[in-house]
């Protein structure tokens, strides 16, 4: 325990852990910050898009028109110039500004609207939105009429909710790995460096105990900056954002079917995930500090593995790779969101078996080796 | 100066660290090497392994066909039909005869000349079809594919294979499922054993924000290390009859200057290793330029190499002005790279932030991505064209001079008031 709190002394009461935090504070803000400031331009870039759609409808009708003059008989190009019609009069309902609209009836305009570009891409026309993209439009905007929820920005929501939805997913997607190595990146390399672990070493501690207190310590780092994470996006998200509700829809294709969790779930998901491989990743990293007894060369071995171990992940598409695979949660949204070939937790046994070898690897090496 | 730098050079150079990492590139490089030389492989044997089979596969359909006109009474319709099919598989048949003589006798003007007329009937029929954008965007891998086998006619060039197959990034503005992504990236990959083309390759994967951080771990401690601001080594060069100045640029220099060596060797193995098991490459291989409007050109292979080795290395400059700066401003080596790290993902997000795409261009980060930069992929994402090699350079160069400027006054402001 004394250890334990010794070693928490040396690596939270310094001046770049505090600084660290503050970033994490300072970031938080910023983030909301640019949401506000960008949040009108999103509304602008979506108008834009809309108008290209509308010149994209009329020049697909003025292709139709004269087909029909060069064969007013030819049934295909008819019903195409119909169903073609019927997406111009879905634009210009949304276009529509002189009636008064909440965000229900925008909603079902967008419904409207992709299923007139639906059944005019079943006839065999042409447009410039693909399957995907229709599909999960009229799916999210069903879901949010069903619960009765007004819909949010993706990239720049204001609402407390999905401002944390957003700012973790950044967090999870490299961040917690980033900022955990910078934390605990010379807890050991910097013994070796300085030549105290020789001291430790003559200490009557068991060696076993110096690398648990590490670990320990390691992930007790992470649970506080994750806790700065999350307490500076309720400060930030309650007093400057809007209100929101963690029942709001992400969408998400489990099987190629389109299913939906809530923000809630996404977040717990998200953070089980995020821990299972931060624990494998502080070990990893010891261990390679313990071997090569230097910063850069254990960071670089850190670095090449996980870069190695994503791209196994992207190459090989077995069914049942998700089951060994320790990388597969790097990038832990895509896990989430895309459940097509894999469960979002199917890697959370391997990475805790590894996690256990891995501390268990550590602890045999550390009692074995020789002081310099 | 000059003495200073080789002083320098032999401190990185006679590290085991230094060692282990230009070991792991070579070992990189060699293995990347051999990975391609197996995929092409894979996929000569694929195509001509695949055009066999349907070679018997036609001939044997003909045959059935040609069997059951005999044996059965059918109506006039369906033995017009029947003929009518015999008719396609013939013409298959012609066609998969060419595929196996050019892949026999290694000569392939035939292949390329039936490749080029298919593709032009192709184009013209669905410009025909679709709508004046729609078409334009429609036609333009195959206008591209038709236009690079053409050149490779002219200039007599070796095919790199597959040639009726080939993607742009027109192709994935319509398809954004990963999946099927992943499935036509796969099907239309290249794979050449020849020491240019493996070079190419290698250079597309290395030149981005991977090579950066390879460079960033190399060089990472160059400042920290000699505890510039505490009581460290670098103290006692500052003792002696030496401006301070001095010795950060010979420091500076030495990156400079190991880094091409490296570059050159890295390089050089890659054109070594092709060359040995395979052919040097044709420096004349056609490689594509997205241009605006739907136009495009193409670029030699060989200057498509120098230029992005060129770009890449502005890339390593602005990076290690970066690096040294946050060297003067911080003293651990972990906080200097991780922040240099930070910085550098950072300005990466931001240059692909959708609503900055009107200030990409004077975004230095967004020059990371070379491969992007040099075919002009990036600029036709962001539908500008302004951003490209040559601004890059611009850019890049202006930034690292003003990093290096504040760099210099950080450390003229740091030490007057210690």
């Amino acid at each position: 325990m004394k250890l334990l709190f010794f070693e928490f002394k040396k690596m939270v009461f310094t001046k770049k852990f505090a600084i660290i935090m503050v970033l994490i504070i300072a970031a938080v803000g910023f983030s909301l910050f640019r949401n506000q400031t960008l949040a009108p331009n999103s509304a602008q870039e979506k108008h834009a898009k809309q108008e290209g759609w509308m010149l994209f409808a009329y020049s697909n009708h003025e292709s139709h028109s004269s087909a029909l003059r060069g064969d007013s008989n030819n049934e295909e190009e008819k019903l195409l110039r119909d169903l073609n019609r019927e997406i111009i009069n879905a634009l210009q309902e949304i276009r529509n500004f002189q009636v008064e609209k909440d965000w229900r009836d925008h909603l079902v305009e967008e419904i409207t609207l992709m299923e007139s570009v639906d059944d005019y891409m079943s006839a065999g026309g042409h447009f410039s939105l693909t399957e995907r993209q229709i599909s999960h439009t009229i799916a999210i905007n069903q879901k949010l009429l069903e619960v009765d929820i007004p819909p949010q920005d993706e990239r720049y929501s204001l609402a407390f909710p999905n401002f944390m939805k957003q700012v973790v997913t950044f967090y999870i997607n490299l961040g917690a790995i980033i900022l955990v190595i910078l934390l605990i990146g010379e807890i050991l390399t910097v013994e070796f460096e300085n030549h105290s672990l020789n001291l430790l070493y003559t200490q009557p501690i068991k060696r076993q105990r110096v690398m648990t207190s590490k670990v320990l310590t390691s992930l007790i780092l992470y649970i506080l900056t994750t806790a700065v994470l999350l307490g500076s996006i309720v400060g930030v998200g309650k007093i400057f954002g809007e209100e929101g509700t963690f029942n709001y829809p992400v969408l998400i294709e489990k099987n190629n079917v389109i299913e939906f969790i809530v923000i809630s779930d996404y977040l717990k998901q998200a953070f089980i995930v995020l821990s299972v491989s931060i624990i494998m990743i502080i070990l990893l990293y010891l261990l390679y500090s313990l071997l090569f007894k230097q910063i850069l060369s254990a960071m670089f071995a850190l670095a090449g593995t996980l870069l190695g171990g994503y791209a196994l992940t992207r190459f090989v598409s077995w069914d049942t790779y998700s089951w060994i695979n320790p990388f597969q949660y790097l990038l832990p949204e895509e896990a989430i969101l895309y459940q097509n070939s894999s469960t979002w937790y199917a890697g959370i046994p391997v990475l805790l078996i590894l996690s256990a070898v891995l501390y268990i690897v550590l602890v045999q090496k550390i009692k074995s080796a020789r002081i310099d | 100066m000059i003495k200073l730098a080789s002083f320098e050079f032999k401190k990185i150079i006679k590290t085991k660290f230094f060692i282990y990492m230009v070991v792991a590139l070579s070992l990189f490089v060699i293995g990347f090497y051999a990975f391609n030389y197996v995929q092409a492989e894979k996929r000569l044997d694929s195509v001509v392994q695949g055009n066999e089979y349907w070679l018997l596969e036609y001939q044997k359909n003909i045959d059935e066909n040609l069997d059951r006109i005999e044996a059965e009474e059918l109506d006039n319709d369906t033995i017009a039909g029947i003929h009518g099919e015999n008719r396609f598989y013939k013409d298959m048949i012609k066609r998969n005869t060419i595929i196996q003589a050019a892949h026999e006798k290694q000569e392939w003007t035939e292949l390329l000349n039936m490749e080029i007329k298919d593709e032009e009937i192709w184009v013209s029929q669905m410009l025909g079809a679709l709508p004046m954008e729609e078409g334009e965007r429609g036609t333009y891998t195959k206008k591209v594919n038709a236009a690079r086998n053409q050149l490779i006619l002219e200039r007599e060039v070796e095919p790199i294979f597959p040639i009726d197959y080939s993607i742009t990034f027109y192709n994935f503005e319509k398809t954004d499922s990963p999946e099927t992504r992943k499935s036509i990236a796969s099907t239309a990959k290249k794979y050449s054993a020849s020491g240019l083309y493996n070079s190419y390759s290698i250079f597309n994967l290395f030149y981005s924000v991977i090579g950066v951080v390879f460079f960033l771990f190399l060089f990472g401690s160059i400042l920290s290390k000699e505890g510039l601001g505490t009581d460290g080594p670098i103290h006692l060069l500052f003792t002696q009859p030496i401006k301070r100045y001095k010795v950060l640029v010979s420091k500076f220099l030495t990156v400079i200057i190991t880094t091409v060596v490296l570059l050159l060797v890295f390089c050089g193995i890659s054109l070594l290793a092709g060359t040995i098991f395979d052919r040097f490459g044709d420096g004349n291989y056609p490689i594509l330029v997205y241009g605006d409007e739907y136009t495009f050109s193409f670029m030699n292979l060989s200057t498509y190499l120098i230029k992005a080795s060129l770009l890449f290395f502005m890339v390593l400059l602005f990076s290690y002005s970066l690096l040294f700066l946050f060297s003067i401003l911080m003293k651990r080596t972990l906080t200097v790279i991780g922040s240099t790290l930070i910085v550098i993902i950072v300005g990466t997000m931001l240059s692909s932030d959708a609503l900055l795409q009107s200030v990409a261009k004077f975004n230095p980060f967004t020059y990371f991505s070379v491969e992007q930069i040099m075919n002009q992929e990036l600029a036709a994402t962001l539908a500008d064209f302004t951003i490209s090699y040559s601004s890059g350079m611009v850019i890049l160069a202006l930034s690292t001079v003003l990093v290096v400027v504040v760099s210099y006054g950080s450390s003229l402001a740091l030490y007057r008031f210690k």
